[in-house]
């Protein structure tokens, strides 16, 4: 037996399991206490790291439990001789490193939900119980003893970033501040290997491996259950009978109460209690599901939670839908910011209000680290911001926040090894395939190259363009009769470029008359209609390639026999330019350069009514 | 190759034909034509056009007269 810390008040011999404390120069005995499980937690006694710029050292722990929750309080020691808590729980750590301070409060007065400003920091209760000792070991801030009762809030800041615990053993009581802070962050060395699990950033362990699964028959139907998660789980659906059970601890023991009792287990769900797989380089296991459902409009809306656990880890969940589509969730240890309304905010991220219900538990299978049992009901409220989904559930004294990241059934199925069904229809958070930046930046580049390119050739033919005027001739008629008029000869010379623009201008109404042009090439007898005056009798065409040689322009007069014009003469002009340039290909360059963008803005816009149509929010 | 390459290189495709009919003047159409014998072209103003070769056009007068004018 030995005080790892010269100013520790107890300790906990390790034969006799007695607490020693100190009373003056004496030591006494407070009482007795069980001895803390190797394969409760891969934390031990004798664990080194640094937080906050401190080193640190594990010299004792303190488990505690009350209904339904249990929890371990790792006592440490810093180099700079002052102490603190690594708070083990439900997957997150929580460092208490900064000194204590008593804090003049009635803690009667907290419960859950309420509000209170504490050593300076405005707090929200997130739990007021009375918790007691079920097991110890090494070096202790205080005498625990078997079952000793203790006082207690827990607390997390208004502004999310720190947690703290409001300590009633003594009076007043005292307030300890810390945060979270995830296991790989703490450069831990000397952890307890557990067996069939390895991490690619906790690397240092010392002792002998520990298997961290626990074997106990069902009380219902006897069969052999697993627990994988021994030192978390607090409720169990048993995978023969489905039966929900109550996992208590004894000691060393693990105990199962039945709390509903079923016949038979009646439901599979895809990825299976025990199965591994690797999501973003973690292994995580599979050690429970839980089906649930919201009614809308007298539809109730399906789906799975699979509680995933990695001892290193702690806990994350992947959430199936009805449709095939997966999100891997994890709890939030601090609160979103401007969570209100339709809006909320989470690092950096801004979120917009999807749906909101009443969540209820269908269906329980395998281990859970809070209870939760058939019928069980919370407000849930979901925030997407594609990919990503926040969500809130509310009980009736806390409400926990968790985000979600879409992922792909084949991103699953592939993590597991399981071959899973083909995803169908939408889901709120489902990335927009059109809204990927780099696709929208490629179309855009591509776009604007296209685009300059299509000026470059605008502006090269403005400048190598002939523009050469070979005839422009006029005449004055007033259409009384039917006329031909004839141009002097042109020529079109023998160049590369001989396309012809051909232009008629008339004063003539459609109804006074209709014009007609041909331009005849007097070498080798080719007649070029190039103009259709069937709409107006002011228009313009092009002869492409003309044959080089002698030209004569023909402008036919044919007068409306319906209709006779008035006598006064109007003027008739036709003009035939070589080599014009010809815009018409290079505007429709522009618009074909803009196409794959704006559309990609299109088919955008197009899913995000789609996705919306299906929101609380539609129309 | 998705279809914003694809798109690209199709646009790429058109530019380059657009600037190949620039340069040269080819294009796939032409003007519509028709040939018309010697006599016509020595005499451009005896050059009766079949207007059955033009879409849209349709005889609206009735030859009574009337003569050829040249020149402006």
């Amino acid at each position: 037996m030995r005080f790892a810390h010269g100013a520790a008040p107890a300790t906990v011999c390790e034969a006799c399991r007695s607490t020693v404390m100190r009373e003056l120069d004496a030591l006494v005995v407070a009482g007795k206490v069980s001895a803390f499980s190797r394969d409760l937690s891969p934390i031990q006694l004798g664990v080194r790291g640094s937080v906050d710029g401190k080193d640190f050292q594990v010299v004792g722990v303190l488990r505690k439990a009350r209904e339904g929750v249990r929890w371990n309080e790792w006592y440490l020691l810093f180099s700079d001789g002052t102490d603190g808590y690594l708070g083990e729980g439900n997957g997150f750590y929580q460092v208490f490193s900064e000194p204590p301070q008593q804090v003049p409060h009635d803690a009667a007065q907290l419960y859950a939900g309420a509000r209170a400003t504490l050593g300076g920091i405005e707090w929200t209760v997130t739990e007021a119980a009375e918790a007691r000792v079920v097991a110890a070991d090494g070096t202790l801030p205080f005498a625990a003893v078997q079952d000793t009762p203790t006082a207690y809030a827990d607390l997390r800041s208004v502004d999310g970033r720190r947690v703290g615990t409001l300590d009633a053993v003594d009076s007043p009581p005292t307030l300890w501040v810390g945060r979270i802070v995830p296991l790989t962050a703490m450069a831990l060395q000397g952890l307890r290997p557990i067996t069939g699990w390895s991490d690619p950033v906790i690397t240092d362990f010392h002792g002998p491996e520990v298997t961290q699964v626990r074997s106990l028959a069902c009380p219902n139907c006897g069969g052999a259950i697993t627990l994988r998660a021994p030192g978390a789980s607090v409720n169990l659906g048993c995978e023969y009978c489905g039966s929900e059970l109550g996992i208590q601890e004894v000691g060393d023991k693990t105990n199962a109460q039945v709390l509903e009792a079923r016949d038979k287990r009646d439901w599979k769900p895809s990825l299976p209690l025990g199965q591994r797989g690797e999501l973003d380089g973690v292994q995580w296991e599979v050690i429970g599901a839980m089906g649930r459902h919201v009614t809308v409009d007298y539809i109730d809306y399906h789906w799975t939670e699979y509680f995933l656990y990695n001892p290193y880890r702690g806990f994350r969940y992947l959430v199936e839908d009805g449709r095939g589509h997966w999100s891997l969730v994890r709890q939030l240890p601090d609160t979103p910011g401007a969570a209100s309304g339709r809006r909320a905010s989470y690092q950096g991220r801004r979120f917009r209000h999807y749906t909101g219900g009443t969540a209820v538990v269908n269906r329980v299978l395998g281990e859970f680290s809070w209870e939760v049992r058939t019928g069980d009901q919370a407000l849930t409220d979901d925030y997407v911001a594609p990919p990503f989904m926040l969500s809130a559930e509310r009980s009736e004294h806390e409400i926990t926040w968790s985000l979600g990241e879409y992922r792909t059934p084949d991103q699953v199925g592939d993590a597991f090894g399981l071959e899973l069904g083909r995803a169908v229809g939408m889901a709120p958070h489902v990335p927009n395939p059109y809204a990927e930046p780099s696709q929208n930046r490629k179309a855009w580049t591509f776009g604007v190259l296209l685009l300059a390119g299509a000026v470059l050739l605008f502006l090269g033919q403005a400048v190598t363009a002939a523009n050469d005027v070979l005839m422009s001739q006029g005449w004055s008629t007033s259409a009384q009769g039917e006329e031909v008029f004839l141009t002097e000869p042109f020529t079109v010379p023998d160049t590369l470029r001989r396309n012809l623009y051909v232009e008629i201008s008339s004063a003539l109404s459609r109804g006074d008359a209709q014009v007609h042009t041909s331009l005849i090439n007097t070498d080798n007898g080719a007649v070029y209609h190039p103009i259709d005056t069937s709409k107006r009798n002011k228009a313009t065409g092009r002869v492409w390639r003309a044959t080089p040689g002698s030209y004569v322009g023909r402008v036919e007069i044919a007068r409306n026999p319906s209709k006779t014009p008035s006598s006064d003469l109007k003027g008739l002009k036709l003009t035939v330019t070589l080599d014009k340039p010809w815009r018409s290909p290079l505007f429709l360059l522009f618009f074909y350069a803009l196409l794959a963008p704006l559309a990609l803005v299109l088919a955008k816009g197009a899913f995000e009514t789609k996705r919306w149509s299906e929101s609380d929010h539609a129309g | 190759m998705n279809l914003v390459t694809g798109h690209f290189g199709l646009g790429l495709l058109f530019l380059a034909g657009a600037g190949g009919m620039v340069a040269t003047g080819w294009t796939p159409t032409s003007a519509k034509q028709e040939t018309v014998p010697v006599s016509v072209r020595d005499n451009p103003a005896s050059y009766k056009p079949s207007y059955a070769l033009f879409r849209g056009y349709h005889v609206i007068y009735t030859t009574s007269g009337g003569g050829y004018r040249s020149g402006k």
